[in-house]
């Protein structure tokens, strides 16, 4: 029998980024809120302390910041007619575990999407005709613009103190973004040679070049809660790595102190969530059930729950509790698990002779130099056979001794030649990287696996995912351009790096999943509404990138932030006073 | 061919000036060309020769020692093995007054761009110089002032002294400066003075903000701390 806890008004599922929004927001609003974190409590101080923080071994290779695969992992196969197997080791996504989530280890990188990209089928049609991309492509509009979302945009990159141009007024920064109200709270980062080079080489052939936007601090800087974000260090241990710097925006350095002050949000540590309980037929949800720390299952009724967890858990979730209809790729329908998307690359290794020398052990997360000319709305695509398109970059995150080690590809994997080669390249290399968009294909969804189970006996989640053809042609395009530009910055050595044959589950890539509780405003394509309020269970809401109807090419930290502010004032200025579907279907 | 015309005319009026200042430091020491690596065998002349005529011929070594190990006066820091780049800096922060000195301000004022990173490399190479035996010190304070550097504190608001400086206060090349096995005094002072803004020359204010957050005890505690460890070399 499960515990049963007084009720609450807000239950939040996860401990990480949207978690501390939503909570500092809804406590504020006189809410009693819990958010539900499997993971244990983590600050800066002392945990992200360094020399230990930068073992990387430790944090980068095994993982130390990341959910155990042991405990729950995913099933994965490119096609529906494979049979599906436990991803036993993290590889291609990092997904995180405990307070901060994801957040902790990202890099920093904090973009707007373009205006386009929210009414992406609409915008296609209306540029392109009907027919230009095939019935496989299933792109769809989110029902929220990106005029709607501009002010919450504006509140993000003031919440990280994100870096970047237009800084002081309007002026400079990315000709083909979305209009803003503000400049950037913070000035953008210093650049590096590499970057330099390719600023020149890319302006050179008439591109535009930017300095990425970043939520590495760039000086002290006190955000409108009150929290304290200190000067970036260049030390280059952000990605999969805790910031010991107070620098990189994190839940625990830019949200979660104004959070945890309020005695209306409590951070309850060792909590993880089996199943949100739900009542079909007055289409609510009564509370969560989750296993303690001690190991007693304990359910805690609430009024609302917001799904607070990583991208795909959120779906996984929602399969394993039977809410909203799971989807079918035989017959393309339901909507739970549907139109799940991902990252594809374009990009070159760029090898210069050594007596150029880049340093990249000096580096941080969100360190680099952009063109977004082969973005989505930046193209003209009539004549190019494919839709979408990619933030185009250089950047100097990291050059850890064990990770980083370019050669070119007619080095040996190892020996004397092998070593030889690391040395002569660890210095002159870069690689310009070609971040594209992912479309969905009706073959790519979240569903629950039939055979293996996690540590509580539930389904494990299982993805299907290859790329789709229209994805395979926009990678081609974007790796000749950055082959181009590689030329252009004077290397002696520049090799293409091609997408791969079929997508593998095993190489890091990407931790930018999206998908699987898509938002729209069509009930039969969607799981929430523009509001990322539930179809079936109106207080149900649904934060993080699964709400994506498909991934544009930037990192997506920036809308997820974005979303969660818009759905938050939604439900305290609509939801709260009149709870009830906040879109009629 | 004006532009290049003017540019020889700039090259041969700098090459006179320099003939004109040739050994400005009276030490037999002509005035290289300019350059980035420093030259320790003439930082070392300078560092023991005892320049400067009008400040009464007084040497580096005069109060930091031969071999740049300073004393435990506050005054005179330990400067054997410390960073090349980090001592070349305060040098240039003691001449332009970023960090006011009486005594030191007036000597970096006199030396050269050259002079200043040949100094630094004397004494950056210094690597055996002995250490003061060590202090009785309390015990409580070391162990206070150890969790400060190690792992940081003050509320979790204070990052882990050793997160920049390297463990044990090793110091981490160009930029960041030995502090294991620094004066205890002199590191007091230091933070003090960080503390009340007048040394202003820390990178983005870092050090300032750090040590605005910090009571008499913790600065106390810390510097009891790094007094009394060595710097590990690092592997």
């Amino acid at each position: 029998m499960a515990v049963r806890l007084p009720e609450i008004d807000v239950v939040l599922v996860g401990g990480g980024m949207t978690a501390a929004i939503v909570g500092k927001e809804l406590a504020e609003a006189g809410q009693r809120v819990v958010a539900l974190e499997r993971g244990q409590m983590r600050q800066t101080v002392p945990d992200f302390q360094s020399p230990t923080m930068h073992d990387e071994l430790t944090y980068s290779i095994r993982h130390a910041l990341m959910q155990n695969p042991e405990q729950q992992t995913i099933t994965f196969r490119n096609r529906p007619d494979q049979t599906p197997l436990p991803m036993r080791r993290l590889g291609s996504f990092l997904p995180g575990e405990g307070v901060g989530g994801a957040m902790v280890h990202w890099n920093g990188v904090t973009w707007r999407f373009q205006p386009e990209w929210f009414e992406l089928k609409s915008w296609t049609e209306e540029r392109y005709g009907r027919g230009f991309v095939s019935d496989e492509v299933t792109i769809q509009d989110w029902g929220v613009t990106y005029d709607e979302l501009e002010p919450y945009y504006d509140f993000f990159e003031k919440i990280c103190g994100t870096g970047g141009l237009p800084y002081g007024d309007l002026t400079g920064g990315n000709p083909f973004g979305g209009r803003r109200s503000n400049p950037y709270p913070n000035p953008p980062m210093k650049e590096p040679y590499a970057l330099n080079l390719f600023r020149t080489a890319a302006a050179g052939m008439g591109y535009s070049p930017f300095p990425a936007p970043s939520s590495n601090a760039t000086r002290h800087y006190v955000n409108p809660y009150g929290a304290e974000l200190k000067p970036c260090m260049y030390c280059g241990y952000c990605e999969r790595h805790g910031c010991e710097h107070f620098a990189k925006a994190s839940p625990q350095v830019s949200i979660l102190p104004a959070a945890l002050a309020n005695p209306n949000f409590e951070m309850r540590t060792g909590a993880w969530v089996t199943r949100i309980e739900h009542d079909p037929d007055a289409g609510i949800v009564t509370g969560v059930t989750y296993v303690d720390a001690a190991g007693r299952e304990v359910f805690q009724p609430a009024s609302m729950v917001v799904l607070c967890a990583y991208a795909y858990h959120n779906a996984v979730l929602m399969l394993q509790s039977g809410i909203g209809q799971p989807y079918d790729p035989a017959t393309q329908t339901g909507t739970v698990g549907r139109n799940y998307c991902y990252q594809t690359f374009g990009g070159a290794t760029v090898f210069f002779d050594g007596t150029v020398r880049f340093n990249p052990y000096m580096g941080a997360g969100a360190l680099g130099v952009v063109i977004d000319d082969f973005n989505n709305g930046s193209m003209d695509h009539s004549e190019l056979g494919f839709l979408g398109g990619a933030s185009t970059s250089v950047s100097q995150a990291s050059g850890r001794p064990i990770a980083f080690h370019p050669v070119p590809g007619d080095t040996p994997g190892w020996g004397l030649a092998w070593k030889e080669a690391v040395r002569r390249h660890y210095n002159s290399t870069l690689s310009i990287s070609a971040q594209g968009s992912s479309l969905p294909h009706p073959n790519n969804y979240l569903g629950l696996d039939r055979t293996y189970t996690d540590a509580f006996g539930n389904p494990l989640g299982m993805l299907t995912f290859d790329f789709p053809d229209n994805d395979r042609r926009m990678a081609a395009f974007l790796t000749e351009r950055c082959v181009e530009i590689g030329e252009a910055m004077g290397a002696s050595v520049v090799e293409g790096n091609d997408l791969a044959e079929h997508y593998s589950i095993v190489p890091y890539q990407s931790t930018h999943n999206t998908g699987g509780t898509v938002m729209g405003a069509d009930p039969t394509t969607s799981v929430v509404n523009r509001y990322l309020q539930s179809w079936d269970c109106h207080n149900l809401f649904v934060m993080g990138a699964g709400v994506f109807p498909q991934n544009a090419g930037y990192n997506p930290t920036g809308t997820v932030g974005a979303l969660a502010y818009w759905a938050v004032d939604a439900i305290k200025n609509q939801y709260l006073r009149n709870p009830g579907p906040l879109v009629q279907a | 061919m004006k532009r290049a015309a003017a540019l020889g005319i700039a090259v041969s009026l700098s090459a006179a000036a320099a003939l004109a200042q040739s050994d400005p430091l009276g030490l037999g020491l002509p005035e290289p060309a300019a350059r980035e690596e420093g030259d320790p065998v003439r930082g070392q002349a300078i560092a023991l020769g005892g320049p400067f005529e009008d400040l009464g011929r007084v040497s580096c070594a005069q109060c930091h020692g031969i071999d740049g190990t300073g004393d435990d006066s506050g005054a005179f820091p330990r400067l054997a093995g410390q960073g090349a780049f980090y001592l070349y800096e305060a040098l240039n922060d003691f001449a332009t007054g970023a960090r006011p000195n009486e005594v030191m301000s007036p000597i970096a004022a006199q030396l050269s761009d050259t002079d200043r990173r040949d100094v630094a490399a004397y004494f950056a190479a210094i690597e055996d110089a002995a250490y003061p035996a060590p202090r009785d010190a309390n015990a409580d304070l070391l162990q206070r002032g150890g969790a400060l550097a190690a792992i940081g504190g003050i509320g979790g608001d204070v990052p882990a002294c050793d997160s920049c400086h390297g463990a044990q206060g090793a110091g981490v090349p160009p930029v960041y400066p030995t502090l294991g096995g620094q004066h205890e005094a002199y590191l007091v002072q230091q933070l003090e003075l960080f503390r009340s803004g007048e040394r202003g020359s820390d990178a983005l204010g870092v050090m300032r903000a750090i040590a605005a957050l910090l009571s008499d005890d913790d600065i106390a505690a810390v510097a009891a701390y790094y007094a009394s460890v060595r710097p590990e070399p690092s592997p």
